[in-house]
């Protein structure tokens, strides 16, 4: 078993973060979109699940030196990861608001 | 009644939220011994948030869609599925993956470290405040769906007097116009 990095753990669960928030805006916005969700998991949320544990998964295993020569710092990233969800939170919280006002 | 999984999924969640609290408690003065049992209590707390997302999921596609969302979307409080529980089951998608990194962090960083050590404290702090807010939002949830059940309820209630008195003015109305038999003998 790979021994996973904290850079990269950190790396993965930003990006993943990020991809939750595009993919659920997409979603919303276009229905071929959703349908291929709806194809990969038969149903549009089941997709959206196996599509961010793969993400997940990829940027796990990414051996940290071939992400960078130098590692980030890990405690100052962590701080990112917070402030990455919480903006997540509040950006599909806002569009499902605007969403039902519109 | 209330499905067993709803049941399962929220308590299993609420289990996550103690789990992290625990390690969140152990972190605040760590000892060899409390550093240990934090990380027996992520580990429960990741695993109990894996179980979480399984069985509200499962709940979500197979009774949620056809049995709850039209009912709460027919209600008064439609808000509640179209923005919250929208919002739920997209948020939700973040916890599993932030309690899998605090626990390879409590591993991996060296928490002799002040500033690792704080940093890892602030983050369980954070998956527990960002759980509490999933507990919130299941609760508006269900009190919108509990709330378009008893508008239906009462109005099947109200309804069936209303019927009643609107017959009943019908047939008095009825009987108060209709015009007197003439008796066979000429009299009224």
């Amino acid at each position: 078993m790979a021994r996973w990095s904290p850079s990269t753990m950190i790396l993965a669960t930003i990006v993943t973060m990020i991809a939750t928030v595009v993919i659920t805006i997409a979603k919303e916005m276009s229905k071929p979109i959703k349908d291929v969700f709806v194809t990969i998991g038969g149903h549009h949320w089941v997709g959206t699940c196996i599509v961010l544990v793969i993400i997940f998964a990829i940027f796990t295993f990414i051996p940290e030196k071939t992400l960078w020569r130098k590692p980030p710092k890990v405690e100052r990233w962590t701080w990112v990861v917070m402030v990455v969800s919480l903006l997540s939170f509040l950006a599909i919280f806002l569009f499902y608001v605007i969403h039902f006002f519109t | 009644m209330v499905h067993p999984l709803i049941g399962t999924h929220a308590g299993l969640g609420e289990l996550a939220i103690l789990a992290f609290l625990w390690a969140f408690v152990e972190l605040l003065g760590p000892t060899k011994s409390r550093i240990r049992r934090a990380k027996i209590a992520s580990l429960l707390g990741a695993v109990f948030f894996v179980l979480s997302w399984v069985t509200g999921g499962t709940y979500y596609v197979t009774q949620y869609g056809e049995l709850v969302k039209p009912v709460i979307k027919a209600g008064a409080e439609a808000w509640a599925h179209s923005i919250v529980m929208e919002t739920k089951e997209h948020v939700f998608l973040m916890l599993p993956f932030l309690g899998v990194l605090q626990n390879v962090l409590l591993r991996r960083m060296d928490l002799n470290d002040p500033k690792s050590r704080r940093v890892i404290l602030i983050l369980t702090g954070w998956i527990v405040l960002f759980a509490l807010s999933m507990v919130a939002m299941g609760y508006l949830i269900s009190g919108a769906y509990r709330s378009a059940l008893e508008i239906i309820t009462t109005g099947a209630v109200l309804l069936l007097p209303l019927g009643l008195v609107v017959m009943l003015g019908y047939f008095l109305l009825a009987r108060g116009t209709a015009k007197p038999r003439k008796n066979v003998h000429g009299g009224i």
